[in-house]
């Protein structure tokens, strides 16, 4: 009897104090915040996911190091969007439902992102897309649609400016049919036609995403005879266009303004065939400006990647990481909604200048960069020389003009 | 720059386009004609030969080019040689559904491999010296390595047509393209014809992505494309049919140069709706005699 009674203590006790220990166990576990990452992992932009994906870790790294978020540790969850809307769906949602994430960051491009944004806003969770496309902080917007990376607006309308001070007035353009790649033209044709109404665009060249052959677009362009031409192409598709231009013998008819050329990746490949003394623009450089900020983020980015130079996409992905850390901060609680009524006017002295998060349309504001492509001895690939800074006051729509989406 | 000028540049850049698809759609439908497959891992050989070309660039020997023009197909042939005999022969007896399953299969296993194998940087390739630069044609300019190209795929399609007209094995592989059972009753150990057509279909394929290597893109899915163009190119011209994926590919070529300036956002159309008109009258395609 009394045997009975001891052993039923026993158990009661066992009971109580493994509980106790479990839900102390799941206390612990639930002291990190997540973040979901959509990067493309494997196919033909690995090379972009993989830097974003080095920029975000080192980001979590340093706040960690730093002591976390509110007491609590960050983690990123890094999965591959295959570049591909259903499995970025797919993964994004297990990662909100099951993973719990705070926030869902990429994927990259417009397509995908714009399935995510979806989900997204259907979740309530904030997502910060890497697609630098208009629809996004514009018609696509939405209260839990943010983007901290360069738009194609801002850096497009910078290179109006730059095209403006130049004085070149006839035009063509090239750039990939689709959201992102007639962003790109669009917005710098649109503010070059403002600031000068006689500058006139004769041929426009759209081939698709993925193109392989732009020498038909190469010899008509080159049978226009415009002055300058803007090229909204981006990733491989510019690499092939470059190459063919060059072997065309464009650069020396006319005067090249390429949005995506300044990125360190395409300077790098490209060495010898970079159009050099033509315009190009980057949304991050790692030896300009040569701040503080920017000589260390690009320091412990090399220490920790076996010398790898920090490019456009890995220094947006860190300030990406660390804009939402600092809205957390501010939120005071790693609640979704609250971290949203944060996120605006949040502001990072970011490794390439400072970032706003402007409320209107949730749109980081930050300055545009662009520059002459020009050889430098003091690295074995090409740079931007004769920078240009266009600060956001230029480069984005006025107040008023946009946001209409983002409630 | 004149018409006539602008004219010539431009059926140039079509006969460009349309030399490489014939590399990669003449081996297309040797498979088909003989081995009756539809191989989805054909653009993964030429996919490999732009892959293998940079790893010989980087190398940074002497002739390099040259070199790489001879041992990589040579190379391929053997790797594909090794696949189909381990891999396809195993499959032929069975419905042919597997036989294509298997060639997915491995396109994407590739994808996958060289991104492993090379990383995931974007590569380079450098035109060689000797064929750099541009000739002027009137008052316009063109480059020497396009007319490289241009002039080798006629020389690449008679050596071609010689293999297949004047020797004993091209003899085999046309036999064995209209009537296998015949063949095999005559005693000839068909299983090798396979092999070999398949190794030679992914030479040749790999001939094309190493040639276009230095003005394209080394990427890893880039065989998709030019997959998805030479079947289209090969059902214009007739499945098996040698003549037709001549053909086809110049026609093609020639589609995607003056095509944008017909319809400029649309061009690709052009290409799909002859392969719309040679489905509906002509299924058997323009020189074809067999049918999917």
């Amino acid at each position: 009897m009394i045997k009975k009674i001891l052993l039923k203590l026993f158990l009661v006790k066992f009971i109580f104090l493994s509980s106790l220990l479990f839900s102390f166990g799941v206390a612990y576990a639930e002291n990190t915040v997540k973040i979901g990452v959509l990067n493309p992992l494997t196919g033909l932009y690995a090379i972009v996911g993989k830097r974003a994906s080095q920029g975000i870790n080192m980001a979590v790294d340093e706040i960690n190091q730093s002591g976390g978020i509110l007491g609590m540790k960050l983690e990123a969850l890094i999965r591959d969007s295959e570049t591909n809307p259903d499995s970025s769906v797919r993964t994004g949602k297990r990662l909100i439902l099951q993973d719990k994430v705070v926030a869902l960051f990429g994927p990259l491009h417009g397509g995908a992102a714009i399935a995510v944004n979806n989900l997204a806003k259907q979740l309530k969770t904030p997502q910060f897309p890497w697609a630098a496309t208009e629809e996004i902080n514009t018609t696509m917007c939405s209260r839990y649609t943010w983007r901290v990376g360069s738009s194609a607006q801002q850096t497009s309308r910078a290179g109006a400016l730059i095209a403006y001070r130049e004085g070149y007035k006839n035009w063509s353009s090239i750039s990939s049919d689709f959201s992102y790649g007639r962003s790109v033209v669009n917005q710098f044709k649109d503010y070059l036609t403002e600031l000068d109404n006689s500058s006139n665009f004769k041929y426009q060249a759209w081939p698709k995403l993925g193109e392989d052959d732009y020498s038909a677009y190469i010899t008509n362009i080159a049978k226009e005879k415009p002055e300058a031409l803007y090229v909204g192409l981006f990733g491989a598709d510019l690499i092939k266009f470059t190459k063919q231009a060059k072997a065309f013998g464009l650069f020396d008819k006319l005067k090249i303004f390429t949005d995506f050329g300044g990125n360190h990746i395409i300077l790098k490949v490209l060495g010898d065939n970079n159009p050099f003394g033509h315009w190009a623009s980057s949304r991050y450089l790692h030896y300009y400006p040569e701040t503080e900020a920017n000589k260390n983020f690009v320091k412990n980015f090399r220490a920790r990647y076996d010398g790898v130079y920090p490019d456009m996409v890995a220094g947006e992905a860190y300030s990406t990481t660390m804009i939402l850390a600092k809205a957390i901060q501010k939120a005071g609680s790693a609640d979704k909604e609250k971290i949203v009524d944060a996120l605006g006017e949040t502001v990072f002295n970011a490794p390439e200048g400072w970032i706003i998060m402007r409320p209107s349309d949730h749109q980081g504001w930050q300055s545009s960069f662009w520059g002459v492509i020009s050889k430098d001895s003091s690295y074995d690939f090409p740079i931007l020389k004769n920078i240009q800074v266009i600060s956001p006051v230029q480069g984005s729509h006025a107040d008023e003009k946009s946001g209409q989406g983002c409630k | 720059m004149t018409d006539a000028s602008y004219l010539l540049s431009q059926f140039l850049n079509g006969l460009t386009i349309g030399m490489i698809l014939l590399l990669i759609a003449s081996g297309l439908t040797m498979l088909l004609g003989v081995l009756t497959i539809l191989n989805f891992a054909h653009g993964a050989f030429y996919m490999l030969g732009a892959y293998l070309l940079y790893s010989i660039f980087v190398s940074k020997m002497f002739s390099w080019f040259w070199i790489a023009l001879i041992i990589i197909p040579i190379f391929i042939a053997f790797i594909s040689g090794f696949l189909e005999i381990f891999l396809l022969r195993p499959l032929y007896k069975r419905e042919r559904l597997y036989t294509l399953l298997l060639t997915f299969g491995l396109a994407m296993v590739f994808d996958d491999l060289v991104l492993i194998i090379w990383g995931r940087d974007f590569l380079s390739v450098e035109v060689p010296k000797i064929l750099s630069g541009t000739i002027s044609l009137g008052d316009t300019s063109y480059p020497i390595y396009f007319l490289f190209i241009i002039v080798l795929g006629p020389v690449v399609s008679l050596i071609l047509w010689y293999l297949l007209y004047k020797t004993k094995f091209g003899k085999l592989i046309r036999a064995a393209s209209n009537d296998v059972e015949m063949l095999e009753a005559l005693g000839i150990n068909v299983k090798w014809v396979f092999t070999g057509v398949f190794a030679l279909g992914a030479s040749l394929s790999c001939l094309g992505g190493l040639l276009v290597a230095p003005f394209r893109s080394i990427v890893p899915g880039m065989g998709l494309e030019i997959f998805i163009e030479s079947f289209i190119v090969v059902v214009i011209g007739g499945l098996g049919s040698f003549g037709g994926a001549i053909i086809g590919a110049l026609l093609i070529g020639q589609l995607e140069a003056f095509g944008i300036l017909i319809i400029p956002n649309f061009s690709m159309i052009f290409m799909y709706l002859i392969l719309l008109l040679v489905l509906i009258f002509k299924p058997s395609g323009l020189f074809g005699e067999k049918t999917i």
